[in-house]
């Protein structure tokens, strides 16, 4: 919900933000060429994609996800920022639905439902957001135990991987590899995602932001 | 023009030829500034053992051992395929200076931007 007391630079971030969404969802989907809606041009931007937005399937297709699990965890991710929530709340506005729920665009049953929660014992989805203890300078949003992989099969292992989390979320991985130092320093450099810290075997990884 | 130059050497004990050529080129490569990179993998991994190349002399050139500390003295790198390297069960606390184990993402990044290389 906006708020009086956003400083002109929230409000002006937020209208920012917006604007580039505004322009994303006047466009199809840049995989299929199907209609989107802003909430969709807001699942892309913040899963990296800033420029051309998709709609949910073919998102979730492009990083090899659920597209049922990945919507819920993406409403969930929205709501922890101010900036993103707001938005949200905007195109729920423009396009007569509950202000804070979960539209009738994206889920099925017309009217947006009140938020769900979880099951008792069910479990988390892949890529929620919800920072385990931290160990080290970071917390991390998942984790990956590699064993002793290495080499190709460990860094293409880690992409599907990373394709998963959202932009700036962090990935734990654990390999006992003996040349990971060096190989996960190089495909980092070379795919834009951030080696947060290296202490082999335990390495954080933080999800380029494009 | 690639400032790099990058030598990749897949021969060791079985052809000690190669591997000393390998180190001449390195070194020649070193000898006009070129950020080299020498890159083993296969039974070249065996020359990152302190002491493999000692004795090891193939007229008319220099001795490996000889031709490798001057590689590394000269700011050349050697890379250790981890993968051949773990096959062939050596010892990472054996490892001569300079070098670091790593795989072929590594090597991908060294060569991934046209870099010239030239295998032995």
């Amino acid at each position: 919900m906006e708020r009086d007391t956003d400083s002109p630079e929230d409000r002006q971030q937020i209208d920012e933000l917006m604007a580039s969404l505004e322009r994303m969802a006047t466009a199809p989907c840049a995989s299929c060429s199907g209609p989107i809606c802003g909430h969709e041009a807001l699942f892309s931007w913040v899963m990296g994609y800033t420029s051309a937005a998709l709609c949910l399937g073919c998102l979730a297709t492009a990083v090899q996800n659920d597209a049922k699990t990945m919507r819920e965890n993406l409403f969930e991710h929205i709501q922890r920022r101010d900036c993103t929530r707001t938005s949200w709340e905007r195109f729920n506005a423009r396009e007569g639905f509950d202000l804070t729920g979960r539209p009738g665009c994206l889920w099925t049953g017309g009217a947006a439902p009140a938020r769900l929660t979880s099951a008792p014992g069910s479990p988390a989805p892949p890529g929620l957001v919800g920072r385990a203890a931290p160990e080290g300078p970071a917390g991390w949003d998942d984790e990956w135990d590699a064993g002793d992989l290495g080499c190709g099969e460990l860094t293409l292992g880690l992409r599907a991987r990373m394709n998963k989390l959202f932009a700036g979320q962090v990935l734990r991985l654990v390999t006992g590899d003996p040349g990971a130092l060096e190989d996960l320093s190089s495909w980092c450099r070379l795919t834009g995602h951030g080696l947060v810290s290296a202490a082999p075997p335990v390495f954080l990884i933080r999800r380029r932001e494009v | 023009m690639s400032g790099k130059f990058c030598v990749v050497l897949g021969s060791g004990p079985d052809n000690w030829e190669r591997a000393t050529i390998a180190f001449v080129t390195a070194n020649a490569a070193l000898a006009v500034d070129k950020e080299t990179t020498v890159f083993m993998n296969f039974e070249g991994v065996r020359l990152s053992q302190k002491g493999q190349a000692d004795g090891v002399h193939v007229e008319p050139s220099e001795p490996l051992a000889n031709l490798m500390e001057a590689f590394v003295a000269g700011g050349g790198k050697i890379v250790v395929c981890s993968r051949c390297f773990t096959r062939r069960k050596l010892d990472p606390e054996n490892l001569v200076p300079g070098a670091v184990l790593a795989g072929a993402p590594k090597l991908v990044e060294i060569l991934g931007d046209g870099t010239p290389s030239v295998s032995y």
